[in-house]
């Protein structure tokens, strides 16, 4: 058995890695994801910048993109982020697939939440002579926020269950610990206690977004 | 002030095409409240949309203050629209944003300053006997108290014409009464053209100058509400007048 100071010692480092990562790469997957979502619901058929041809091509290219295993991926980005942080392990080395590999998951999460936004809101403002600009950034994206911030809960824990297998193939965090140490040295508390804090950061993640929508709903009077 | 010239307009098509506009002309004058009645798929959800192009026309003309309605570019109908309010059976009301910031949207993407959105935000709260309720949701309002909001909306912008699309088929008789009165007195006081269509010929008795009764895709009946009223033709108006009746004599029996 680790004592338990050692043990707390061996995860502070790793939780902070595991943090970072997942921040930044959730902040750089939405705003990538966030223009994606937002071209998908413009461009489909009856949006209010139709586009059959613009519109396939980001559908298919977002499916191809979400078909692919995030290790491949990982593996696959490995020169970019060579090229962008200069080296292909680590934590930082890891935003780069991780962030790359969620946009398209966003991209989904945020079109399905502008979709449930009623024609006829749309329609209304239509007829005040609003453009096509301000019905997405004034119209469509506010009244699909509570959608879009649980949308974003389950885009930001997904992010953090890819971060632990990042840690397979170099990748920092919580995951490359529970590898290291309980696989490789076969430490079973260690992996244990990883898991742990995995698991304590993932309700911390649900119960912030779960909060936050409620917090949208009731100021609206919506439930 | 809206002159409407044998227009058309074709769903689907083949087996399943539908005439909504079968050679529909209409003569509208400024200041008038101008109702369309007729049965669900009459065809006058799609004439009072085709005013503010939120329908596109297959052939024909209409003119509104002389500006050829489907002979503009985006931006041009956009301002067009601007001068164009309209209000719906549903109200469509922004649920993201307070009484007040629903009112002020179509001032802001017409480029109002701040300050003078909040003096006419809060003129048109008084208008709409809602002077209370700027801070609030939409969802915690009546669908009575929705509806003017909607109206100060649609008004805000000072236009010319107010459509209204099934404005009071959502609300009860007696709050149908009141949003009725509000209709009449901004055309009266603000001399603001209404085209309203409706499926109760107690709206069209209750403010309308003047009626056009459709049915199939074509307006069969035409004239001042008193003499349609007064000497009814078609078969469609003699029906929504004994309708009426009857219902009266229903309440009367109860």
């Amino acid at each position: 058995m680790t004592p338990l100071n050692e043990m707390l010692q061996l995860l502070v480092i790793p939780t902070y890695e595991t943090l970072l990562m997942v921040t930044v790469s959730s902040l750089v997957a939405f705003l990538l994801g966030l223009p994606l979502g937002v071209s998908l619901y413009a461009t489909q058929e009856g949006g209010v910048l139709e586009n059959k041809y613009v519109f396939r091509i980001l559908d298919t290219l977002v499916n191809m993109c979400r078909s692919l295993p995030f290790i491949i991926l990982m593996i696959l980005l490995f020169p970019l982020s060579r090229i962008i942080v200069g080296t292909t392990i680590g934590t930082l080395a890891t935003i780069v697939p991780l962030s790359i590999g969620a946009s398209p998951f966003i991209g989904r999460v945020v079109e399905n939440a502008l979709n449930e936004v009623q024609g006829g809101i749309i329609e209304a403002v239509q007829s005040m002579g609003a453009s096509q600009y301000e019905i997405l950034a004034k119209v469509v994206i506010p009244e699909a926020l509570p959608g879009l911030v649980s949308g974003m809960t389950l885009a930001i824990i997904n992010i953090l269950g890819y971060s632990a297998m990042a840690g397979a193939i170099g990748g920092g965090g919580l995951g490359d610990l529970a590898i290291r140490f309980g696989f490789h040295r076969f430490q079973t508390d260690v992996l244990i206690a990883s898991v742990i804090v995995i698991v304590l950061l993932v309700q911390c993640i649900q119960f912030t977004g779960n909060k936050l929508t409620q917090i949208i709903y009731i100021k609206r009077a919506l439930k | 002030m809206i002159s409407i010239k044998q227009i058309t307009k074709t769903y689907g098509c083949g087996e399943s095409e539908v005439k909504a506009l079968n050679g529909v002309s209409l003569e509208i004058a400024k200041g008038e409240i101008y109702g369309v009645i007729g049965l669900s798929g009459a065809g006058k959800s799609t004439l009072i949309r085709t005013l503010n192009r939120l329908e596109e026309i297959d052939g024909g003309d209409i003119s509104i203050d002389n500006v050829d309605v489907n002979n503009l570019t985006p931006a041009r109908l956009r301002a067009q629209r601007k001068k164009i309010g309209m209000i719906f059976q549903h109200f469509h009301l922004l649920s993201s944003r307070t009484v007040e910031g629903n009112i002020a949207f179509p001032l802001e993407i017409s480029g109002w300053s701040k300050k003078d959105i909040k003096t006419r935000v809060s003129r048109l709260l008084d208008l709409v006997g809602l002077p209370d309720k700027a801070l609030v949701y939409p969802n915690q309002l009546s669908g009575g108290q929705k509806q003017r909001v909607a109206i100060a909306r649609a008004i805000a912008n000072e236009p010319a014409l107010l459509l209204s699309d099934e404005a009071t088929s959502a609300l009860d008789p007696i709050t149908t009464r009141s949003i009725l009165s509000l209709l009449k007195k901004i055309n009266r006081d603000l001399g603001l053209t209404v085209v309203l269509i409706t499926h109760e010929m107690d709206v069209i008795e209750h403010i309308c100058d003047k009626v056009a009764v459709m049915e199939n895709g074509q307006v069969i009946e035409e004239g001042l509400v008193v003499d349609v009223i007064k000497n009814p033709q078609s078969h469609v108006t003699k029906a929504f007048l004994s309708g009426k009746k009857s219902e009266v004599n229903l309440h009367d029996a109860s």
